[in-house]
């Protein structure tokens, strides 16, 4: 456990006054009610903020595909009209509005999470943080779910220019396919997802079967679970599963996405966990004293948001949070309890324990077959020190032999004999 | 094919009826008889060819053939009487060609043949044969049946009644939805609605639009009893039945079809735990536990109640499987460098500018880190924990905040948070606001720019998250404690005080809270 952890939070003021558009779940206002509990409890004075720089869209062209670059650019609600083709090849338009200040939001926060690996490949903190980040579903040339720049990937990109191998950790409701798509073929990125699967629930992807191809297979670990898992169950599982991809992937760095829409309660999830449980996942994946980026994502309870990310900063920054929430602007949301922690949801857990022991055989099989056949070596050899020889002639013979060099000529017990008392070489 | 309808009663032109009847039952015999073996050749072995041509190039039918060799009662027996060259001549071909003959039909046909003849109706799925079938068992019945009876028929042909396939209810259908019905003399005449929209065949007594549109007019006011009046003799309602079972068995059979599908292998969860109540068709972002939210991204996901659709000609979505169905190619990888020992260079240009800590503040502040909200408040007991000490503890708080961060409280926009940001609107604004976002609140965003000229779009967000959604949950949390829930744009919003945002920031004292009847709530907790 390293003495102090240096954190960097990022921040950008604007981002909470964008407005996806009437009825549409995802508020980034969130975000700004985060931040405000985050300075209510004063977290701000252990901590370092930063505002990022708005990615230019050349970073955001690393991943995605220029034309589609290019056309968020162009777009707005004014001119939507004109391109219904594009729109639609796009996948503009429903679950993904166009909205005013649309590739400025994607500029914040896709910045937001190069600036935070960029800081982490120059050493300048241990731990960093962009709450407003962690959209995982967007994909090369299209987007999808409410995600329109997968800054998760640029992220990644940007970290796998520093380390060989990167893991990839998604506790989002929702399984992270775009992130899982993007590094499917290689093995320099493991991505593990935790996510409700079944249904027809979205995105339809993320069953245990699928595990990556080619160079890649076995490099993505899918754990799809049912309605209403509970603490216990989730954890144990995250445990297990998580020790033993480290253990045997020995990443380079960790990227964290903490959906919180896998809480109870949630408008759009339907999980069980308590915000206890939420952060758990967080403190054990500290626990590995890795470079670590943490990220937002899903969650459209707002007042649930933003108790779990304050919860977490605070464990990230090993504070504990009292549970009173401190008075602050928008304590109504907190209302009535004004306290971090949230009632229990009250569905129905469908997750029988013979059911996750088979998900997690399924997986830990898996996990068997890179132990022998890693691409790329996992062990850093160290460098073989030059050790000179010892030559006795070169000594000065004027100088008191030190007790070095005459350490070197005991002999040892077994030793032939040598020298006059060799009788074999006559 | 069309509907064969009415053939049963009329008596004149009975016997071309029957004929046509039995070409079309043969047709649909033949097709049948198609889709089974296409099906039993995929699974079974890996690619046998077909069309079957014998040695010197002649086309076999294999349909004939199959009925044939049935017709003497199996190939058993066939090969014990020596009946092949008859079986070749019937077919048009050479006798001397019948070595061939055996050798097609045991290669192709003759698995399809024990199945058809042993005739178990209901599928004992512990079986293990069944098991490895699996999916086209219902298939093979009715194509079992169909060829029985049609066989039968075919002997006697004498009958009075039309009998076109008798058949009794089969549990499992494969790929088509059927309806069963025997109509009022006990006949059993099957209607097949087939999956290929191109063909339909429906037999039935009843007319299938107005039966829809009796559907319609039941479902819309079941309590009228007009609707009831034409209700005789139950048919609508027996054919709405089962349809409804069709389409029932149908989504089982399509769970048993997951499970057992040879693509899939051994899956350890059983497809029950899939299951659930509500129709899922289509891609669902949410649960629709939460009825309100299922209204949002519903274009092209109707839940669709299963009897409407029973009779069209559509096809349900088939169950997705989940199989990959992650995107490959160029237009969905990431491009990932190889891992050089060096690593690449990672800018050092572009990281973020610091705002907190200042810069020339290295020094971090211990000790008052995380403090929570006080059990009991300095203020006069008589106001204490009331409406106005609340908000100066607010009020309080925020100058703090001001004072420890400086100017960056402007840099988060601090200045653009909480019930103060009410004190930049006039109060015709803010009414105007709350009435047009109460009346309209879908249009309201589009048309804001038309109604607040003045204020621009960042103005209308902040004000709508900072004091109206406030004040919402204000209402909620004394009014309605139970049903809180600020992120629901489409509930009608009561208010709570005379104005709007202004009651946040006047001093306590010169205004009295007036006390108005709740007419806007019926629900008091």
């Amino acid at each position: 456990m390293r003495s102090k952890d240096k954190i960097s939070y990022f921040y950008d003021g604007d981002v909470g006054s964008v407005y996806f558009g009437p009825n549409h779940p995802m508020k980034p206002h969130r975000l700004c009610m985060t931040h405000h509990l985050i300075l209510a409890y004063g977290l701000h004075s252990k901590m370092e903020v930063y505002r990022p720089h708005k990615a230019y869209p050349i970073e955001m062209a690393q991943f995605h595909s220029p034309d589609y670059v290019e056309f968020l650019q162009r777009i707005n609600p004014e001119n939507q009209n004109l391109f219904p083709n594009e729109m639609a090849r796009y996948n503009l338009g429903e679950d993904c509005p166009v909205f005013e200040d649309l590739f400025e939001f994607c500029q914040i926060y896709a910045g937001g999470t190069i600036d935070a690996a960029r800081r982490l490949n120059n050493k300048l903190c241990d731990i960093a943080i962009n709450w407003a980040g962690g959209l995982h579903h967007a994909k090369k040339c299209d987007a999808s779910g409410f995600c329109y720049i997968n800054d998760l990937v640029l992220g990644i990109l940007e970290l796998l220019k520093h380390h060989p191998r990167v893991l990839y950790i998604d506790i989002d409701v929702h399984h992270g396919d775009g992130v899982e798509e993007a590094f499917y073929f290689t093995d320099r990125v493991m991505t593990v997802s935790f996510h409700k699967f079944g249904d027809k629930f979205f995105p339809g992807t993320g069953d245990v079967k699928e595990i990556g191809e080619r160079e890649g297979k076995f490099y993505a670990i899918n754990v799809p679970l049912k309605d209403g898992i509970d603490d216990s169950s989730f954890n144990r599982l995250f445990r297990t599963i998580i020790s033993k991809v480290v253990e045997i992937y020995q990443p380079g760095a960790i990227v964290l996405q903490c959906g919180a829409d896998s809480l109870a309660r949630d408008r759009l999830g339907c999980f069980n966990l308590s915000i206890d449980g939420h952060a758990e996942c967080v403190k054990f994946v500290k626990k590995f004293n890795l470079p670590l980026l943490v990220t937002g994502g899903g969650g459209y309870t707002k007042e649930n948001v933003a108790r779990c990310w304050t919860v977490e900063t605070g464990i990230l920054l090993d504070t504990e949070l009292p549970n009173e929430i401190p008075e602050n602007d928008y304590i109504k949301y907190f209302a009535p309890d004004f306290s971090l922690k949230i009632p229990g949801g009250h569905i129905e857990n469908l997750n029988t324990k013979s059911y996750i022991s088979s998900i997690k055989v399924q997986i830990l099989e898996n996990l068997r077959f890179i132990q022998h056949a890693p691409s790329v070596q996992m062990q850093e050899v160290p460098p073989d020190f030059y050790i000179p020889d010892f030559d006795e002639d070169e000594q000065n013979p004027d100088v008191r032999v030190d007790q070095r060099s005459r350490d070197k000529q005991i002999q040892r017990d077994d030793e032939y004999f040598d020298g006059d008392n060799d009788h074999d070489a006559s | 094919m069309a509907g064969c309808s009415g053939s049963n009663y009329s008596s004149g032109p009975y016997i071309d009826v029957k004929v046509e009847y039995l070409n079309e039952c043969e047709d649909r015999l033949r097709r049948l008889f198609g889709q089974t073996l296409w099906f039993f050749l995929d699974e079974e072995t890996n690619g046998k060819p077909l069309p079957v041509t014998l040695g010197n190039g002649e086309k076999v039918d294999l349909f004939k053939l199959f009925v044939f060799v049935c017709e003497r009662d199996g190939f058993d027996s066939v090969s014990r009487n020596g009946l092949w060259d008859v079986v070749a001549e019937k077919l048009g071909l050479d006798s001397s060609v019948y070595p061939s003959l055996i050798l097609v039909y045991s290669k192709y046909l003759i698995g399809l043949e024990t199945w058809v003849v042993e005739n178990s109706r209901k599928v004992k799925l512990a079986d293990p044969v069944v098991r490895k079938i699996g999916s086209y068992v219902g298939l093979l019945h009715e194509l079992g049946f169909g060829l029985k009876s049609w066989l039968e028929k075919g002997k006697c042909q004498k009958r009075n009644k039309a009998v076109a396939l008798g058949c009794k209810d089969i549990e499992e259908s494969h790929h088509r939805k059927k309806l069963r019905h025997h109509n009022n003399n006990g006949v059993g005449t099957s209607s097949l609605v087939v999956s290929d929209p191109s063909v339909v065949c429906f037999e039935e007594q009843v007319d299938i639009p107005k039966m829809l549109k009796w559907l319609t007019s039941v479902a819309r006011s079941p309590h009228d009893p007009s609707n009831w009046k034409e209700f005789t003799g139950k048919e609508y309602y027996n054919q709405v039945i089962k349809a409804k079972n069709a389409l029932l068995v149908q989504r089982n059979n399509a769970a048993i079809r997951y499970n057992y599908s040879p693509l899939m292998g051994n899956q350890t969860v059983h497809p029950s735990m899939y299951d659930d109540e509500r129709p899922s068709l289509g891609k669902l972002r949410y649960s629709t536990r939460n009825p309100k939210v299922s209204k949002h991204h519903s274009s092209g996901r109707e839940v669709i109640a299963g009897t409407s659709r029973a009779t069209g000609l559509q096809v349900p979505k088939q169950p997705q499987f989940p199989r990959r169905n992650v995107g490959v190619g160029p237009r969905y990888q990431a491009v990932v460098d190889e891992w050089t020992e060096t690593g690449l260079e990672s800018d050092t240009k572009w990281l973020g500018t610091r705002l907190w800590p200042p810069l020339e503040n290295n020094e971090a502040v211990d000790g008052l880190i995380g403090k929570g909200r006080e059990m009991s408040c300095s203020c006069d007991t008589l106001i204490s924990n009331s409406v106005e000490c609340i908000r100066f503890h607010i009020a309080e708080k925020r100058v703090e905040l001001k004072r420890d961060i400086g100017d960056v409280f402007f840099h988060w926009r601090f200045h653009r948070m909480g019930e103060e940001v009410s004190l930049r609107w006039t109060e015709r604004e803010e009414n105007k606001f709350k009435v047009k976002m109460i009346s309209n609140p879908q249009s309201f965003w589009q048309k804001a720019a038309k109604f607040f000229p003045k204020k621009k779009r960042e103005e209308l967000v902040d004000y709508y998250f900072n004091v109206f959604l406030i004040n919402r949950r204000r209402y909620q949390n004394r009014v309605t404690p139970r049903q809180i829930d600020s992120d629901d744009d489409s509930e009608s919003f009561g208010s709570v005080g005379p104005s709007f945002g202004r009651s946040a920031v006047t001093s306590p004292g010169s205004d009295i809270m007036i006390c108005s009847q709740n007419s806007q709530s019926e629900v008091i907790d």
